[in-house]
């Protein structure tokens, strides 16, 4: 991981998470209602992550947004491949992913992005666009953005580019840093998740999601938890889900 | 994530195999222990024990017995920043750490790990130009014209303009060797432009020039595993067992096996035995693998082997069947791993197999016989893990001599002792402990040893030693972990105020000795050191961390608030708590410092679990601050004004708010006090604007 610790992030994490809770004026229903299980056959979008199989319901999937690579950042930046092979996708649009540790990116690791797009595009994938996962804090978003714009500008434009994003954006981000990625990304996708577990509370954060001016799905995690807030569909913004894929237990 | 080493990847990683998750930075919390029998993704240490990843345990054993140095680039501490955590770590930490990558070979747009043949382009080259140096049959301008056809060739494009803009040069070879390397260099194009005929490397292996055959002769095997694989991925990049090509694979352990035995160790011998474990891995041919896998393990000759201890344990770790650790004539350095991850407790849902009894781990001996001290290292384990014996480890370990270079297992034997003699309580534990710290010199070991060195210290009331000019403990963040947990208001003064001691250990002092004076009721003490608070930076604290880079010192000089429940400036609460420190408005106006700077379940108010570093009861007296216990106490005094025992109420409500989490500290109040708060905030004072904002209870 990063330069910051383990432990002091978890730490640091309890203490954003309370802080988030805490800083919420917003009144949520006090009887939650009975949580469902995320059915992947109800959806028709789907994270495919390094070791995790494909899965039938793949094969109807509207969209795949699938791991193609790690950028690290220790002890050198450097892109890590996590595919075995070009993927040859024919039934549903693809997104590209990118898991990113730094913003501090080679030319290598740009030109390697640039060849693998070219590649799978040329393997047949009905390639969309580039999504970027990264943990980026709510404090930090504007440096996020500027790093964005500059990808923006790298990418070829018929290329959308996307990123993940934490619940707390919404409810915790200074509006600056969120309307910054605005004018940049096509979609974020917000994880209502992290590491194998969903984050306790999430339908708190979800009320806040009126602050959010961009496009956006709801990122969830398959066999997790999820109860949709009744106005989430009304949401100008709102474009459906991406479910995380996990291999059976 | 990391479960067993029987974990699958339906993925075809060669080196890199990550773990699934979503964000993998969450999934685990690093406790600082020496050791621990609990598996858990990060917190592996230098002690080999039945709480390491296997991955760790098997490297580790496998560089002694290679006799290699454990390449690691560890951050680096800065004396002016939040220290790294060296220890423990997690395989991740030791795959990102691992000092010797894997060369991005001449192949700028192909990620590391990235299946592509192109990986090999650039030590072909090399290999190639070599050759030609060597052959001294060659004449001086065609070895020039095969160094400039070899070096235009381009890896991973399917044009052969280099090739065609040369085809003179298939005139001017006049030699007999130049002939046969030029045949190569063209079959080479071919081969990176991604046609793989093994028929023009057969053909090649007949040539007389040495090292055209030899090489000829290592690519037939790799041209057929190719194409073994060319259909054997599914649509989502994944690799498909079931799809590969048996006839072409059984071509390519042929030709392999037929090359190193004809050139035992030859230009590219280690290089055709890694070929070998994945041609058997694509067959799915298990008991091939494990012997492959043994035979790697037991390699002495490092020309042999063609990827680092670190690689070779993930590689096993990812491909390696369960059951070829325990097979009857599996490496002993394999059993070792799994006797030790059976030696985890049986109930984490971690072991599938049972906890290893003392008696199935001694009728092992003869599998040891050549390794007598790994078995004795194990049946030590089972004593201090499993069966909780630390006197049967002292007599399993002898003091060991003290003058040569520990391995890994060495020092987990020392350590292990050591342990073993603190946890009986023997005067000669301390001792034990800081030779094993002294004698340290492989990566981790250090870090590993002074984790059990402090606890000693910060269990026997010595806290102070830690810190002493002549103290063995370095790792900064041990120090200051001890500091933020356990120290009293003495040695945090005297550590605030030590010139010679790092600025971040000496910020962090100070931090923690004002921020418990302000919290523990010290508010005289608190004045007088506020004193030593450096001057603003105005630095922006990172994140959400007061305990950063910078400690949010700025804090201490917090102006108060106008709005809502006025509050005047800290020093100024701080003072009317020092002349009165139950008064209710100045402690209603602490919890406001509290509640609006972030301090909430502040990890100044909460300390490791007891059998971590820091554990140990706090030499600060006073309790944990928590604003809850602020209001409560304020709500059942009768002789407070009106006007604080509204706000006490509206903010004791409003701890549950919105999510009925309790955000405020302290024992959770259940739902009747909660509206019992309520009912007297509306019924007793209906004129205060607390009153009136407070619609909810939760």
């Amino acid at each position: 991981m990063g330069e910051k610790t383990r432990v002091l992030l978890v730490i640091m994490r309890a203490v954003a998470a309370l802080s988030i809770a805490f800083c919420l004026a917003g009144l949520v229903s006090t009887q939650a209602a009975a949580a469902e299980t995320v059915d992947a056959a109800r959806y028709d979008a789907f994270w495919l992550w390094a070791g995790v199989k494909p899965q039938p319901v793949l094969d109807r999937a509207k969209a795949v947004y699938l791991l193609q690579a790690q950028i690290q950042a220790h002890p050198n930046v450097r892109m890590v491949s996590q595919l075995s092979a070009t993927p040859e996708i024919r039934h549903a649009d693809v997104w590209i992913v990118y898991r990113v540790e730094t913003l501090r990116w080679t030319p290598e690791v740009y030109a390697q992005l640039l060849s693998q797009l070219r590649r799978w595009r040329t393997a047949g994938n009905r390639v969309v666009g580039v999504q970027i996962d990264f943990d980026a804090r709510t404090r930090h978003l504007d440096e996020y953005a500027v790093f964005l714009k500059d990808l923006r500008g790298r990418v070829p434009a018929e290329y959308k580019l996307g990123i993940t994003g934490l619940l707390d954006w919404s409810a915790n981000g200074d509006p600056e840093g969120l309307d910054a990625l605005a004018g940049v990304v096509d979609e974020v996708v917000l994880q209502i998740y992290q590491g194998r577990h969903v984050i306790p509370g999430y339908q708190t954060y979800l009320t806040r999601l009126d602050r959010l001016r961009l496009p956006f799905r709801i990122g969830l995690l398959q066999g997790g938890e999820w109860t949709p807030p009744p106005a989430l569909q009304r949401h100008p913004y709102f474009r459906g889900y991406v479910v995380f894929l996990q291999n059976p237990r | 994530m990391r479960i067993t080493h029987a974990a699958r990847f339906a993925g075809a990683m060669l080196v890199f195999a990550p773990t699934a998750h979503a964000s993998s930075d969450y999934g685990c919390e690093s406790n600082i222990r020496p050791t621990t029998a609990t598996f858990s993704d990060c917190n592996s240490t230098a002690l080999i024990a039945p709480g390491n990843d296997t991955r760790v345990n098997l490297a580790l054993l496998m560089i002694d017995r290679h006799g290699t140095a454990f390449q690691v680039d560890l951050p680096k501490p800065d004396p002016a920043k939040r220290p790294p955590l060296i220890v423990p770590f997690g395989w991740n930490d030791v795959m990102a750490r691992a000092a010797t990558m894997p060369a991005d070979d001449g192949a700028p747009n192909v990620a590391a790990g990235e299946g592509s043949i192109c990986i090999s382009n650039d030590a072909g080259q090399s290999g190639f130009i070599a050759a030609l140096a060597a052959e001294r049959t060659l004449p001086a301008d065609e070895k020039t014209r095969l160094a400039d056809a070899r070096k235009n060739l381009q890896c991973g494009t399917s044009e052969t303009a280099a090739a065609e803009a040369d085809i003179d040069k298939d005139k001017d070879m006049h030699s007999a060797a130049g002939k046969d390397l030029l045949a190569y260099v063209r079959a080479a194009e071919r081969f990176y432009g991604g046609t793989y005929d093994p028929d023009e490397f057969i053909a090649l292996s007949k040539r007389k020039q040495p090292w055209v055959r030899e090489a000829a002769r290592y690519m037939t095997g790799r041209t057929w595993a190719l194409i073994a694989q060319a259909n054997g991925y599914g649509t989502y990049g994944e690799m498909n067992h079931e799809q590969m090509d048996g006839t072409a694979l059984d071509k390519a352990e042929s030709a392999l096996k037929a090359y190193v035995k004809a050139y035992p160790h030859g230009h590219y011998t280690a290089s055709a035995y890694g070929l070998l474990r994945r041609v058997y891995w694509l067959a799915g041919d298990h008991d091939a693998l494990a012997d492959a896998y043994g035979w790697q393990i037991a390699q002495m000759d490092p020309t042999l082997r063609n990827v680092s201890e670190v690689d070779l344990a993930q590689e096993i770790d990812a491909k390696l069947p369960p059951e070829a650790y325990t097979a009857e004539d599996s490496d002993p350095i394999l059993l070792a791993v799994d006797d030790l991850r059976r030696m985890r407790p049986g109930d984490n849902g971690v072991s599938d197999n049972g906890v290893i009894t003392r008696e199935a781990l001694e009728a092992q001996r003869s599998r040891f016989a050549a390794q007598p001290a790994l078995f004795d290292y194990l049946r030590a384990a089972h004593a201090f893990y499993v069966d909780n014996a630390p006197q049967r480890v002292l007599q399993l370990i002898p003091a060991a001599t003290a003058d040569k270079r520990m391995g890994y297992l060495d020092f987990s034997r020392a350590a292990l002792r050591a342990l073993a003699l603190d946890v009986t309580g023997d005067a000669g534990a301390r001792d034990a402990l800081s030779a094993v710290v002294s004698r340290a010199t492989q990566p981790y070991q250090r870090q590993t040893a002074e984790i059990a060195l402090a606890m000693h210290d910060e269990h026997s009331h010595a806290l102070q030693r830690v810190f002493d000019a002549d103290s063995l403990i370095a790792d900064p963040l041990l120090r200051q972990r001890l500091l933020q947990n356990v120290a009293g208001p003495e040695l945090l003064r005297k550590r605030a105020k030590d010139v010679k001691a790092d600025a971040h250990e000496r910020d962090i002092a100070l931090f923690t000795l004002l921020y418990k004076q302000l919290t523990r009721g010290q508010y005289a003490a608190f004045i007088a050191d506020a004193t030593l608070l450096p001057a603003s930076t105005a630095a922006e604290s990172e994140g959400y961390s007061k305990l950063g880079d910078t400690p949010a010192f700025d804090d201490f000089r917090w102006a108060g608030t106008q709005s809502g429940y006025g509050c005047p400036k800290l020093g100024d609460i701080a003072a009317a708590l020092a002349k009165s420190p139950q008064a209710s408005r100045p402690a209603l106006c602490l919890a406001e410092f509290v509640r609006l700077n972030g301090y909430d379940h502040f990890e100044l108010d909460t300390q490791p679990p007891a059998d971590e570093l820091g554990g140990s009861t706090s030499l600060f007296a006073g309790k944990a601050y928590s604003r809850q216990s602020t209001y409560q106490r304020i709500i059942a005094d009768a002789g407070v004004p009106a006007e604080d025992k509204a706000y006490a109420l509206f903010r004791a409500v409003n701890c549950y708010a919105p999510s009925r989490a309790n955000d405020c500290g302290g024992e959770d109040v259940p739902d009747a006090t909660r509206k019992g708060w309520f009912n007297q905030l509306k019924s007793k004072y209906p004129a205060s604007p607390w009153a009136k904002k407070l619609e909810y209870y939760w």
